[in-house]
């Protein structure tokens, strides 16, 4: 797994019409994780689908190391490129180990009829499952799962891909404070240890300033600004991407993720 | 330790070839004798017995065989494809315009002049439904819309049988259409197994060439295309390949219902609720079931012929049922 830059230049998307994303460019390196935030409809999740190749409605250039995304073959895309959507489901009652061994899709023969998996599999796999703490759920069945578990399970099968660029939309949706912080310290320890390329959409800016080591803040589907957060995430910002200004209260500062750690069980 | 993917398919493909032979040895109705054919048919200076054997009994067996692997197959393929254990290889429009096709044929009477056109009209039938769904799915339709373009098939072939029969010209042109429709494999001859044979097969290799990926369906279609599975390939395999051999069926034996809709649900376990696994063991189920029933019919003694696709809706249609209480269970829960 080879560390790769992802660089977007001037990408522009029309989606019904509507101008969803307009002169966006980024370089993402390997290493860092990158938080995508904005308001509701500021095109985070159309930047991430055309950062993983998926949607292809759209001007401007991505570049995959040197290497243009849309040349590149699905089949060596999708082993470069992990993408967790947002809120993730599985339609039948898969167990916990078969959905993570999804991940391994694009290193496995493409007429693959079992399913059946090589060493390397196993081991990719075993490593994903321990890296998101689901090795006590293999057995179960993803349905059967609180909503925090299967997160986890997602996150294992798209870490079993084993792709040097992490893409994860909105992964923290509908979770509680300790599952926030062990998605991610997950993210976080994939970019530090793993040098992969980790870009996250977030909504809790609290964990984009915590977790992050560059956020994209977009409005409008333009970028409003881009860097460590510290320079990203303020009032004035923040004013003008989400419409809301700090109140400067110290008590709900007490509160604010940021400031917080999760706890072994 | 439950039964596994290996050991069901090892079973039913066993238990498909015993019902084969079953199928080989027994007469069309009780009353003939059973045994004393075999034996005869082992001194080789008997043509009779080798008529019966290779020009009546053979299309009928081969073909419940095949009739059977494309009904399951195709069944599975569907609800993997749509993500849904309601679908089955009929909503594709493709039987409601294969019986429309064959039953012109014996509007106009060509049926009566010759035997071949009957299968030909029903596969003109399913052709058309190929071309009309193919085309929609050229368009990058959704999977939604294929769906919607297959049931409005179904009713326009539903409307356009019942205006034949309507218009048909006499009572037995009628009844013939009536019973054509039920669903039979009697007197079918190694005719129609060559004339359905050929798109059966491609249809069986487009849909397990799609099998694959209807695996990592089980995802949703955009984690699907991030694995790189190309998603709009995919469904075109399966729904061309289910409406190729599923509408050879049709043309060739009538509807037979149910059999895909069951057979994927009585083995989903045993798969391990793999979509992929599931189409093959679901092909060997579909052959077993379709041999079983139609030894069934032969074996039941009634004073007419006993329909096959009747004794497989008798039997399908509670099991339906049942699927959807416990399906309302599983969602209220």
């Amino acid at each position: 797994m080879m560390p790769v830059a992802l660089k977007a230049l001037g990408i522009a998307c029309e989606l019904d019409s509507r101008r969803v994303l307009d002169a966006v460019s980024l370089t993402l390196q390997p290493g860092r994780l990158t938080g995508i935030i904005g308001a509701n409809g500021a095109g985070k999740s159309t930047l991430l689908s055309v950062l993983a190749g998926l949607q292809r409605n759209y001007s401007g250039s991505v570049m995959l190391g040197d290497t243009p995304l849309p040349l590149l073959p699905a089949r060596d895309r999708s082993k470069r490129i992990a993408y967790l959507p947002q809120n993730p489901g599985v339609h039948w009652d898969l167990s916990v180990r078969q959905v993570v061994a999804l991940g391994r899709i694009p290193h496995q023969p493409r007429f693959s009829w079992l399913g059946t998996s090589s060493e390397a599999d196993q081991a990719a796999i075993a490593d994903a499952m321990t890296a998101t703490q689901c090795d006590h759920l293999r057995d179960r069945t993803v349905r059967s799962l609180s909503g925090g578990e299967q997160l986890r399970v997602h996150l294992a099968r798209t870490f079993a891909v084993q792709a040097p660029i992490i893409l994860v939309d909105e992964p923290t949706n509908g979770l509680d404070p300790f599952h926030q912080l062990r998605c991610l310290e997950a993210l976080k320890a994939r970019a530090e240890d793993d040098q992969c390329t980790v870009v996250t959409v977030l909504h809790d800016l609290s964990l984009a300033a915590r977790f992050c080591d560059e956020v994209l803040l977009l409005h409008h589907g333009k970028t409003l600004a881009f860097g460590h957060p510290a320079h990203v995430l303020v009032p004035d910002n923040l004013l003008q991407a989400y419409r809301i200004q700090p109140a400067l209260n110290t008590a709900t500062v007490a509160l604010n993720l940021a400031l917080w750690d999760s706890v072994n069980d | 330790m439950t039964f596994g993917f290996r050991h069901t398919l090892g079973l039913l493909t066993v238990a498909s070839v015993a019902l084969f032979c079953v199928s080989l040895l027994l007469p069309n109705t009780l009353a003939a004798p059973t045994i004393s054919l075999l034996s005869e048919l082992l001194r080789d200076d008997n043509e009779i017995a080798r008529i019966i054997l290779l020009e009546i009994r053979l299309p009928r067996a081969v073909l419940a065989v095949m009739v059977g692997t494309s009904l399951g197959l195709a069944g599975a393929a569907m609800q993997g494809l749509l993500r849904n254990p309601l679908a089955e290889p009929g909503v594709v429009g493709v039987s409601g315009t294969a019986a429309l096709g064959a039953t012109l044929t014996f509007y106009s009477g060509l049926a009566a002049v010759a035997p071949l056109a009957l299968p030909l009209g029903g596969i003109a039938g399913a052709m058309g439904a190929v071309i009309v769904l193919f085309l929609i799915a050229g368009r990058q339709a959704s999977t939604a819309t294929l769906l919607l373009a297959g049931i409005a098939l179904n009713a326009i072939a539903g409307a356009l049988t019942a205006l034949t029969l309507n218009l048909s010209p006499n009572p037995f042109a009628a009844m013939e259409i009536i019973f054509w429709q039920m669903g039979s494999l009697a007197d079918r001859s190694l005719m129609h197994v060559q004339l359905s044979a050929p798109l059966m097969v491609i249809g069986w290799v487009l849909i397990l060439t799609a099998a694959p990926a209807a695996r990592a369906l089980s995802l949703g279609e955009a984690t699907a295309s991030s694995l790189g599975i190309n998603v709009g390939a995919t469904q075109r395999k399966i729904i061309v390949g289910t409406a190729l051999c599923v509408g050879a069926g049709v043309a060739v034996t009538g509807i037979i219902g149910f059999i895909g809709l069951i057979v994927p649900h009585l083995l989903r376990r045993s798969c391990n609720n793999d979509p992929a696994q599931l189409m093959i063991t679901s092909a060997a189920g579909g052959a077993s079931l379709l041999l079983a029933a139609d030894i069934a019919v032969r074996c039941i003694p009634t004073n007419a012929e006993l329909k096959l696709g009747v004794v497989t809706a008798l039997l399908g249609a509670p099991v339906f049922l049942y699927l959807i209480f416990k399906l309302r269970r599983l969602e209220s829960s």
